[in-house]
């Protein structure tokens, strides 16, 4: 039985994320990773500053805020802000905190409102955060000056084909620079009609006690994890075997190093029409007119399209069935797996269909949608039934003693010799097997270099 | 049928019904189903109180018919069903049974609250889900039979890694 030498640093006990961190390089450089990034308590400290308040992060759709004065409760790392569109308009993200005393100003988790009143000492403000009044102010605030006090914004939002991001830091390059070569991926799923994907209800919201990095690195192109972990799914017949797709070369790739960011598909050869399954109905909406041949032609021949925009925002664009009786039809699911500390996320699960679908088809839409990929979701279930056991591994004293690394060396190195798609027409570099964890080495490879840009 | 017994037998089937589902019997508690079954239960977001109480017309954590219930009791039954292998316990308190009366209709609507704890694995702290039942009971050749159920959960958020478990 291995039981590992003694670490030297036991003594000084956990919460320990320099140390941790200072070690990560030499580790990948191995297709290594140390266990406890995914439990450490001070590395998650460090990730809350030096990932998520750096960032562009999802906040929501634009089609959740239909009209002027909507608003829902929405939240940066750990942080609550409000997503809002204001009188004229303009979406906002403003941090849900009074600038009197620091109340929460709005409570609700949905709703319009064309101003917000702090329920403690009634200082009211307009939908886009302005200061309008505060109490008694020809008695006690005469010398305030209203348009400084304000509700504080994210330092800049910004919008792309609908997605809503915004980041804590003034000083990010613009969100199409963030998203930078992987728009191209992104256009696919959102750009084929004229009016885009459109949410098609209230996100799922749900608690799972696992590190946030788990879902993320998932979805960056862990495509062996399918065959085992929703076996259950596969084996009861509600989707084809070539969407799920097993490790090999036949119809599934791999796309890394497309500016931090990862997509995995599985599609069928040239000359197949598939669009995940969509019906007649949906397909004959899609133009290519937004979009290049070759991006048409993706979406012409996809089973299935997987990715993560880095740090925690991810989608799945897939065709399956809620019933054997029914044929398959296709769904957008769009998540972001939010920090609740180091061993618990927060999953957000939106799922959305064409924008011009028929009204009968979002509904078939969104049933497909949960009930496979949601806190119900018959794949959903089972890689959030494995989680939780990583998580408990990570946060072990064994792990911190024994400086437990795990093994991310599927398609690394020397285990792997299936060369890049030379004529990829897409950006990043695509690898035409599904038997590789190199989407999830290359996000952790980001992380990594995020977490150690210099320090600010 | 006087409304003491009506509520009796209704009552009974709830209770029936819960047993079943917290022994695992799955494909018995499909056939206290009527094929045409409606099975809700929405999303719930915190609103002020001028807006409701934030059940969503769109959004569900289950929205299911006859077809899609037969293919998760399919999946239940693999072992390879990571989330329910092992097995959530469960045990579901059934109670505030209030039945009203129709003189149109032979179906009967039952309302009710369910708790149901869930014990996974070697934790020994239970998750806890409660919400009202608004039920729809079918006579049908001498059974009840349900034929429509929503579901209105108390919690927004969902305090469990999943929700493997029917409600």
């Amino acid at each position: 039985m291995k039981t590992g030498r003694r670490s030297p640093h036991l003594a000084r006990g956990g919460d320990d994320g320099q140390r941790v961190l200072a070690g990560v390089k030499r580790d990948l450089e191995k297709g290594l990773i140390p266990a406890r990034v995914f439990g450490d308590r001070g590395l998650y400290e460090l990730e809350l500053r030096r990932i998520f308040a750096r960032s562009w992060l999802f906040i929501g759709h634009e089609s959740e805020l239909p009209n002027r004065g909507d608003f829902a409760m929405r939240y940066m790392g750990e942080d609550p802000f409000i997503f809002v569109r204001d009188a004229e308009g303009v979406i906002r993200v403003l941090f849900n905190a009074c600038r009197h005393r620091g109340t929460q100003i709005c409570r609700a988790e949905k709703g319009n409102a064309a101003q917000f009143t702090c329920p403690y000492h009634g200082w009211t403000y307009r939908n886009d955060g302005r200061l309008n009044g505060v109490p008694a102010k020809h008695l006690g605030y005469r010398k305030l000056d209203l348009a400084k006090w304000g509700l504080f914004s994210a330092a800049q939002v910004a919008s792309y084909a609908g997605l809503v991001f915004a980041t804590l830091d003034p000083g990010a390059i613009p969100l199409a620079d963030y998203l930078g070569k992987y728009r191209w991926y992104l256009d696919i799923q959102l750009k084929l009609t004229a009016g885009g994907m459109e949410v098609l209800g209230e996100p799922h919201r749900w608690l799972v006690d696992a590190n946030w990095k788990q879902g993320a690195e998932n979805f960056c192109g862990d495509s062996s994890h399918t065959q085992m972990t929703h076996r259950s799914a596969l084996n009861v017949g509600l989707i084809g075997a070539s969407a799920a797709g097993a490790p090999g070369a036949a119809y599934g790739l791999q796309v890394n190093e497309c500016d931090g960011h990862a997509i995995s598909i599985r599609q069928q050869p040239r000359g197949q029409s598939v669009f995940w399954e969509y019906p007649e109905e949906v397909t004959r909406l899609f133009s290519a007119e937004r979009l290049s041949d070759a991006q048409f032609d993706l979406a012409r021949r996809a089973m299935a399209h997987v990715g993560t925009v880095f740090p925690n925002f991810s989608f799945l664009h897939v065709g399956l069935t809620d019933s054997l009786d029914r044929p398959p039809g296709a769904y957008l699911s769009i998540r972001v797996w939010q920090p609740r500390g180091p061993g618990r996320t927060e999953i957000w699960n939106w799922i959305l269909a064409p924008k011009e679908a028929p009204l009968e088809y979002k509904r078939r839409a969104y049933r497909l949608g949960m009930s496979s990929f949601s806190p119900s979701g018959s794949f959903e279930q089972d890689d959030v039934a494995i989680w939780p056991g990583i998580a408990r591994t990570a946060s072990s004293l064994f792990a911190e003693m024994n400086d437990v690394k795990f093994n991310y060396q599927m398609g690394f190195g020397e285990n792997f010799d299936v060369a890049p798609l030379p004529n990829w027409p897409g950006p990043g570099v695509a690898i035409p097997s599904n038997a590789g964890e190199g989407g999830l080495r290359g996000f952790h490879w980001t992380w990594y270099r995020q977490m150690t840009a210099g320090n600010r | 049928m006087t409304a003491d017994e009506l509520e009796r037998v209704c009552t009974r089937f709830l209770f029936h019904e819960a047993e079943l589902l917290d022994r695992q019997k799955f494909g018995e508690w499909l056939n206290l189903l009527s094929p045409e079954i409606e099975y809700k239960v929405p999303v719930r977001t915190t609103r002020n109180s001028s807006d409701g109480e934030g059940f969503s017309e769109t959004a569900f954590f289950l929205n299911e018919d006859h077809g899609s219930l037969k293919l998760r009791i399919a999946r239940l039954a693999s072992e390879y069903a990571w989330s329910e292998n092992p097995p959530t316990r469960t045990r579901r308190l059934v109670s505030n049974v209030r039945v009203a009366e129709s003189e149109r209709t032979a179906d009967h609507a039952v309302t009710s609250n369910l708790a149901v704890y869930c014990y996974r694995g070697d934790s020994a702290t239970p998750r806890l889900l409660t919400g009202e039942r608004q039920d729809l009971l079918r006579p049908e050749n001498g059974q009840l039979k349900l034929c429509r159920r929503l579901v209105l959960l108390d919690t927004t958020v969902l305090g469990m890694d999943s929700l493997s478990i029917l409600l």
